[in-house]
């Protein structure tokens, strides 16, 4: 409901013509070229941005939101991968986000993101130890987040991990390179419709 | 950050001195291997990248000292322009350090190739402005800008058109991505029905109240056509009345079972009328032949929009039938994102666990069941052949009650004074029985099959499968059933010559057309009204008694699941409904356009308040091939009848738009006959046998062709995966060449699990031990390996195919697969080569190998 009103707030702001006071038009250009949204959504997503921060009204575009105010919103509140996202996604390293961060990892999961960049971006989440490769290390952190609470027995585990490098592994180095998971991803179509936040 | 190119060599890098091209190299022949997978090319002919380079690569190459994420800013702009070369050294990267090569050889996208963050793309893309703007070419620029904003703008209108998307996003972030999905398919139905719905009212129901009529002229009755006679039409038209009651009661019964008042509305066939309209465009317009174009239109139109949906993500699924990806799609594709609220994300873990521990124990037990004793096999064999027997049973039990009740019906109201015998209650009990008989059983037997199947002992996935597939031929069939009762019933050759009316044992219809809609009415009324009351007289109480009541038996009984497969199946059976009915009752679509929306309305409350997310995780794209597949076979058996119809049953004398024509599609011949003889002839020709024939005979040859076509391109991809395969053999075996020459262990990766972390190189040689071309070629120390050829002269630039190179050949004559002559474990001298000779022995490696 929260985001909907939201959202209302957007489209009269826009059609006041007042939507453009907090980017420029170069900017709002510019933006809708490097992501897959249009003005308006972009208008969304900075208010969702604002909205998370405490002070919201002291927000700007450089404003850099912590790790913990980041979680705040609810899609990545629940996520097991909420770290890595917001690792992945922060310019400075530093798991905080400025806007244009926020703004390219909404982007990134949005529905109208290619397949190749969401792959891309699913691959450095899940490369937790960031070595460019998915280990057995990444699986087994990858695998115990996805099943939350309850954890796989050891050999449950094990039998899973290879199973899973069996199937993907074609150059025998015992890890997914991204070439690999690459090619594992554009071959599950259920990939693409899990690894998504809508607007 | 530097984005000037500046290599270390100063303003002119040498030639060979290119520190993306073997990569992107490699991309490109990853590139068209792939591809050609895909669209079914030749294999492609380029040699190997990878191997024609890997000589001037391998130590050429600087291995960076930037971390990953350091990397990631010396990338191409976007993603899409990466064919243009990047030749990017930082100034601070210093001579003393080589790629890791191993990192960047082994992905498509090394670390280097990430997308950049937005601002850095901003940067890039700010600088190419300035470019563009002070370059020349103005005119092109704005014409590119227009275009650029058309684009944007449509892409504004499209989101913008997108019906329902709020909603849909609560969805997902309540329910999950499965769920969604019955949304999304529920939402293409809706537009579906609005489409037939609106083409069935502009070219049919509003001409026909629209327009004056021009009574039988040549438009309807052609010229020296048979099969065709004004003459019965005028005296059975008169005879077809229906007894309009003005009583409240009566007037709702007879609005739910489509009698009465109903009988004589725009609903149903028997309104229309077969005369010429004067329509404003050439003051004639031939009702029966609209009417009979628009029923085939909307025929064609589903079956199009059907195709063209089911061939997206079938075409996906039928790609990779024979490779396993049951365990990767679980786990890199298990979590939804979308998901946003915390009770369901605590049930998709569940949910995950469940399936992941499943399937595991279901592998496990796999190679238990293949070793069963064969007294167990027997007795399973045994279970299984009695309920399948029972299953048919079950089913055939079932037609046969539909065919009894809707039998019985029938008589019961063909008694002319059934209605002032019986309650009015009775009546519409009787009226409704075959509807509710078939509801009923569509309620009560697939829980049947629920329970037996567990006896049955199928994996899970095949029991769901099964147990769908059970569910889907029950509700086909008594469709099915239903038609063949109705057929005897309309086809009962008793009938008396003037009106073609069922006289002694045939039930005596006036308008049979009406009569079948009718049904297909009452059957949609009463689907929507259970699916009402489902929702709300069955999961709305317990969802009330599981928030309000504290005791511990309501906490047991937990809210309701969203089942997927059903609900699909139910929306389904509701487009087949729409489709059989349609020619009937040419304003059934818009019913079907209310019952979607208004379902949409109250699923969404069901998935949003009253029940809990599925806990088998369902695979949204498989389903919805399923449940496509299991919609396409039921608009081929509504096809049927309605096809059927057209062709070979006589319309009734008394009603609808046909009533002078012996068959329906005489109205064509109608309108054939007034063309001008020259087009009469040529569609003569075009409709002859020996026409068809030949365009069969061309149809099998194009279908015979292209499945040939796909056998190959089967073949292809095999192998063209097998050539992967090896390509990852040869370059683990280059790979290991390398590193045995530099002096570290191939097998140091894999003993070694935790690696360093992201900055640094993972797993190159160290910096120490290996020199730059430069130093090299000072030193001009080059020694001999047993292996290489002996260089005398150190050339300044490496030939980029150096012909003599074994190593290379040997490599090549790999990747061509004739003939296995490397043993890729067995790579010489890991152990013997220490740090002191790896400075020697790579300078070896760069004119050598």
């Amino acid at each position: 409901m929260k985001y909907r009103l939201e959202f209302c707030d957007v489209i009269s702001k826009d059609n006041m013509g007042g939507g453009s006071s907090i980017f420029t038009k170069q900017e709002l250009d510019d933006y809708q070229e490097l992501t897959y949204f249009t003005k308006k959504e972009i208008h969304h997503v900075y208010k969702r941005f604002k909205s998370l921060a405490p002070n919201p009204e002291a927000v700007t575009k450089a404003t850099k939101l912590s790790r913990d105010e980041l979680y705040a919103l609810p899609e990545i509140k629940v996520n097991p991968f909420k770290d890595r996202i917001v690792r992945v996604f922060s310019s400075s390293g530093d798991d905080s986000m400025t806007f244009e961060d926020f703004l390219d990892m909404m982007s990134v999961f949005c529905d109208h993101a290619p397949l190749a960049i969401k792959i891309e971006y699913a691959f450095r989440i899940y490369d937790f130890d960031e070595d460019d490769s998915l280990g057995r290390e990444d699986l087994r952190k990858l695998i115990d987040r996805l099943t939350g609470e309850m954890k796989l027995g050891e050999s449950d585990m094990e039998q899973l991990i290879q199973a899973v490098i069996e199937e993907s592994d074609l150059d025998n180095d015992d890890g997914l390179s991204f070439a690999e998971f690459e090619h594992k991803m554009t071959k599950n179509p259920e990939f693409v419709t899990s690894f998504r936040i809508r607007m | 950050m530097n984005r000037n190119r500046v290599s270390p060599f100063g303003e002119n890098p040498p030639p060979y001195y290119s520190y993306g091209e073997e990569v992107e190299k490699f991309d490109d022949y990853y590139d068209d291997a792939l591809n050609s997978v895909v669209s079914g090319e030749n294999i492609p002919t380029k040699k190997n990248p990878i191997i024609d380079n890997v000589n001037d690569s391998v130590l050429r190459r600087r291995r960076s000292r930037r971390s990953a994420r350091k990397l990631r800013r010396h990338q191409q702009l976007l993603e899409g322009e990466s064919n243009e070369p990047d030749v990017i050294v930082d100034d601070d990267d210093e001579d003393d350090d080589e790629d890791d090569l191993r990192t960047r050889i082994e992905q498509k996208k090394g670390p280097g190739h990430w997308t950049p963050f937005l601002h850095e793309r901003r940067a890039k893309l700010l600088q190419k402005e300035i470019k563009q703007s002070s370059g020349c070419c103005g005119g092109s620029n704005t014409n590119r800008q227009n275009w650029r904003k058309f684009k944007i703008w449509k892409k504004e209108m499209s989101y913008k058109l997108e019906p329902w998307g709020s909603w849909l996003k609560n969805v997902e972030g309540h329910q999950g991505t499965g769920v969604v999905s019955y949304f999304v398919f529920l939402r293409w139905l809706f537009f579906l029905n609005l489409v037939i719905f609106i083409l069935m009212l502009l070219f049919v129901t509003i001409p026909y109240v629209a327009f004056s009529n021009n009574g039988y002229t040549y438009v309807v009755t052609g010229s020296g056509v048979s099969g065709m006679s004004v003459a019965s039409e005028q005296t059975c038209s008169p005879l077809y009345q229906v007894n309009v009651s003005s009583d409240a009661k009566t007037l709702i019964q007879d609005f739910l079972q489509g009698s009465g008042w109903m009988e004589k509305t725009a609903m149903f066939y028997g309104f229309y009328d077969s005369q010429d309209l004067n329509s404003f465009v050439a003051g004639h317009y031939s009702l029966p032949l609209a009417y009979l174009l628009t029923s085939l239109v909307i025929l064609l139109f589903s079956l199009i929009t059907m195709a063209r949906y089911t061939m997206q993500s079938f075409r996906e699924n039928l790609e990779d039938q024979n490779e396993k990806h049951q365990y990767c799609n679980r786990v890199f594709g298990g979590w939804d994102f979308a998901l946003s609220e915390e009770g369901t994300a605590v049930l998709k873990h569940r949910s995950l666990y469940k399936d992941l521990a499943g399937e595991l124990a279901e592998q496990r037990h796999h190679e238990a069941r293949k070793n069963m004793s064969s007294n167990d096999k027997c007795r399973l064999y045994t279970i299984r052949f009695f309920i399948n027997f029972m299953v048919i049973c079950i089913l055939g039990g079932s037609g046969y009650l539909i065919y009894w009740v809707t039998d019985w019906v029938t008589s019961f109201l063909a008694d002319p004074n059934y209605k002032t015998n019986n309650d009015a209650i009775v009546v519409l009990l009787v009226e409704f029985l075959p509807s509710l008989t078939i509801t009923a059983l569509n309620g009560i037997v697939p829980l049947i099959f629920g329970i037996v199947v567990k006896a049955e002992n199928y994996t899970p996935e095949f029991t769901i499968k099964i147990t769908l597939i059970r569910t889907v031929f029950l509700r086909l069939a008594s469709l099915a059933v239903l038609i063949a009762t109705i057929y005897r019933i309309v086809s009962c050759t008793d009938k008396e010559t003037t009106c073609n009316v069922g006289q002694n044992a045939c039930d005596s219809l006036r308008c049979w057309e009406t009569y079948v809609g009718q049904n297909f009415f009452k059957l949609i009324v009463l689907d929507f009204l259970v699916k009402v009351g489902v929702t709300l007289g069955y999961e709305l109480p317990r969802k009330i008694l599981t928030t309000k009541c504290d005791a511990a038996i309501c906490k047991k009984i937990g809210l309701a699941e969203f089942d997927i497969p059903k609900n699909v199946l139910d929306i389904v059976y509701t487009q087949t409904l729409c489709w059989l009915g349609f020619f009937y009752a040419p304003l059934i679509p818009a019913l079907a356009t209310i019952s979607m929306f208004v379902l949409f309305y109250l699923k969404y409350l069901s998935a949003m308040y009253n029940t809990n997310p599925p806990e088998i995780p369902y695979k949204a794209s498989k389903s919805n091939n399923f449940f496509m597949i299991v919609l396409m076979i039921a608009f081929f058996l509504c096809c049927l009848p309605v096809g059927y119809t057209m062709v070979k049953l006589t319309p009734s004398y008394g009603c609808g738009p046909f009533r002078i024509y012996s068959y329906m599609t005489v109205c064509v011949d109608a309108t054939i006959s007034n063309f001008p003889s020259w087009l009469q002839t040529i569609i003569g020709i075009f409709t002859s046998g020996s026409f068809i024939i030949i365009l069969l005979v061309l149809l099998s040859l194009i279908i015979y062709y292209t499945s040939s076509k796909s056998g190959a391109r089967a073949k292809m991809i095999v192998m063209l995966k097998e050539q992967m395969i090896m390509e990852g053999k040869d370059k683990q075996f280059l790979l290991n060449r390398i590193y045995e020459l530099t002096g570290e262990k191939p097998g140091a990766k894999k003993k070694d699990n935790k690696r360093p972390p992201s900055n640094g190189p993972r797993n190159g040689p160290p910096p120490s031990a290996v020199k730059t071309v430069n130093e090299v070629h000072q030193n001009g120390n080059v020694s001999k390996d047993n292996d290489l050829t002996p260089v005398d002269d150190v050339p300044e630039v490496v030939p980029y195919n150096d012909p003599d190179d074994s190593t290379r050949k040997t490599a090549e004559t790999a990747f061509k697969r004739e003939v296995t002559p490397v043993d890729w474990d067995q790579v010489p001298g890991d152990e013997n080569t220490n740090r002191t000779t790896s400075t020697v022995t790579a300078t070896n490696v760069a004119f050598d190998f």
